[in-house]
């Protein structure tokens, strides 16, 4: 369904990724995994159009995403909850929904998907009339996966889900995220911190290191391999965090 | 009522104008960090498109609104297009609001100096039906034209806020607004809603321009003072909250006319600038507004 084929991105003159390329299929969960600068965050964005790669080709169903802004790329059915959530911190949780659904594929459902989302985070229901900006951390999260689901993406990609959770949240938040993955038929990608939990839940997994493809493969298998573990993911850090 | 009373009226109906000069420099530098220091500019523009609607054809300016608004939404697209639109490339809205500062000032020479060709340097007024007519309402003067503007003001400013609280566009804008990149990500054509952003407060300058040259004059080079008019209001509204810039306009409007009745009418422009310097001092975030300004 999405094909990331041999892109790299700057930053300034600052090579950020080198060479990517992966694949997410239809009903699909997959995870970035790789300590923290690895470049995670970046082909995130690269996909959502927040930056263009240089060189390589990002294709969706077969389309070239190529030179289309952001908004261009949800209308296209994929969506990001970016870095830090970025909800609208003086809008209503209600309001942060309804702009969600922009997107002219996702207006007339606009009132089933809310009605889905509510059921997935029943909290967002009692909170609907609370500004964005005074949300504990959890509640924000639940509300950008939400906020994102309003869009109808065929796609979500999830950056850095946990950041910031207590443990008892990530659980219900990666539930939840099943959930969405299992009945509305949404392919997920999520770069997530917790490595065992991100791995549990995905089907796939791709180990980014210093903006390489550093390995991949089935989610199970690499979980069980040490050497990736303890090469990529291990206690040792040789690189400046984020 | 007396002189006091008589101040107040008056404070009331100039502070009204002064709210409603200030909507589209508000809505620009809210919504998208543009100092647009051509807005004195775009209200003579559209205070001319009246006047020569007058002029030429013996149209009411109150009836010429509708034509003011679209042309000078028009020009506020061209003005995007062509001007501004680059600037959301720069990384920093510190870059942005400068860099929206050294343009729009060329366009002041730009536009100024076309007018003084095309309508010659003369200064000009709209001599009409109501114009010098006043009501007497409990023991007060209420100049017509100041009622006119008055009622403009409220509708324009009611409308304004109708659209940015409840219509999907409003939502767009206060989404973008808050933060442009997530607004994208919502599947929101920022571009687009910037467009039309700057076209309407480039329509509200036009809409300030009529009742200008209704009440007062204009000139092709007299667009300064207006402008720095609208800085003190927005300064007081506090940056970025576009509903109390009517009241803030007000607010000005009453400081203003006690002001001159202290110190007496000369004094009218100190009295405005001190209040900006002092308001500068111990309250950038204006008096309406308890966020604090960051860049």
């Amino acid at each position: 369904m999405l094909e990331v084929s041999n892109i790299s991105a700057f930053y300034g003159d600052i090579q950020a990724l080198w060479d990517i390329s992966l694949t997410i299929n239809e009903g699909e969960i997959i995870t970035l995994i790789g300590s923290n600068g690895s470049g995670k965050s970046t082909i995130m964005k690269a996909i959502a159009g927040l930056m263009k790669p240089r060189g390589g080709n990002i294709t969706f169903d077969g389309v070239s995403l190529g030179r289309l802004p952001s908004h261009g790329i949800v209308d296209m059915g994929i969506s990001l909850v970016p870095e830090g959530r970025r909800l609208f911190p003086e809008m209503t949780v209600l309001e942060n929904l309804d702009v969600g659904a922009s997107a002219k594929r996702a207006r007339e459902f606009k009132h089933s998907t809310m009605d889905f989302i509510f059921g997935l985070f029943p909290i967002l229901m009692d909170r609907s009339r609370q500004v964005a900006g005074t949300l504990s951390g959890g509640e924000q999260q639940m509300l950008a996966i939400g906020r994102a689901l309003m869009a109808r993406p065929k796609l979500l990609l999830i950056d850095e889900m946990s950041l910031g959770l207590s443990p008892i949240v990530v659980d219900d938040i990666l539930q939840a995220i099943r959930d969405v993955n299992g009945t509305m038929n949404v392919s997920i990608a999520l770069v997530e911190q917790d490595v065992s939990a991100a791995l549990s839940i995905a089907d796939r997994g791709y180990v980014v290191h210093h903006g390489r493809i550093a390995a991949e493969g089935d989610a199970k298998a690499l979980r069980c391999d040490s050497r990736i573990m303890e090469a990529y993911l291990g206690v040792y850090v040789e690189e400046q965090a984020e | 009522m007396g002189m006091f009373g008589q101040t107040i009226v008056y404070g009331i109906l100039v502070g009204a104008m002064y709210g409603l000069i200030t909507l589209g420099l508000g809505l620009l530098m809210g919504v998208m960090k543009f100092l647009n220091v051509a807005h004195g500019t775009f209200i003579v523009l559209g205070g001319f498109v009246a006047y020569w609607l007058f002029a030429f054809y013996g149209v009411n300016p109150y009836l010429s609104i509708p034509v003011v608004i679209i042309v000078m939404f028009l020009v506020g697209l061209v003005v995007y297009k062509v001007t501004l639109s680059p600037l959301l490339k720069l990384p920093s809205l510190g870059e942005r609001i400068n860099s929206s500062m050294l343009i729009t000032f060329g366009i002041i020479y730009v536009v100024d100096n076309l007018m003084t060709i095309l309508f010659k340097p003369d200064v000009r007024s709209i001599v009409g039906p109501f114009t010098g007519r006043s009501i007497d309402f409990i023991g007060s003067k209420f100049s017509v034209t100041g009622l006119f503007g008055l009622a403009i003001a409220v509708i324009v400013g009611v409308a304004l806020y109708f659209v940015l609280a409840r219509t999907s566009f409003g939502k767009h804008v206060r989404a973008a607004t808050q933060d442009s990149e997530a607004a994208g990500l919502c599947g929101i054509n920022v571009q687009r809603t910037y467009l039309i952003s700057t076209g309407i407060a480039v329509a509200l300058a036009g809409i300030a321009g009529v009742i200008v040259v209704s009440s007062y004059s204009i000139s092709p080079n007299g667009g300064l003072r207006w402008l720095l008019v609208a800085f003190v209001v927005m300064m007081l509204a506090g940056e970025g909250n576009l509903n109390a810039i009517i009241p803030a306009g007000l607010v000005l409007g009453l400081l203003e006319a006690v002001g001159v009745l202290l110190v007496g009418a000369s004094y009218r422009q100190v009295v405005a600038l001190v209040i900006f310097i002092v308001i500068l001092i111990f309250r950038p975030q204006g008096l309406f507004t308890k966020r604090s300004l960051h860049y």
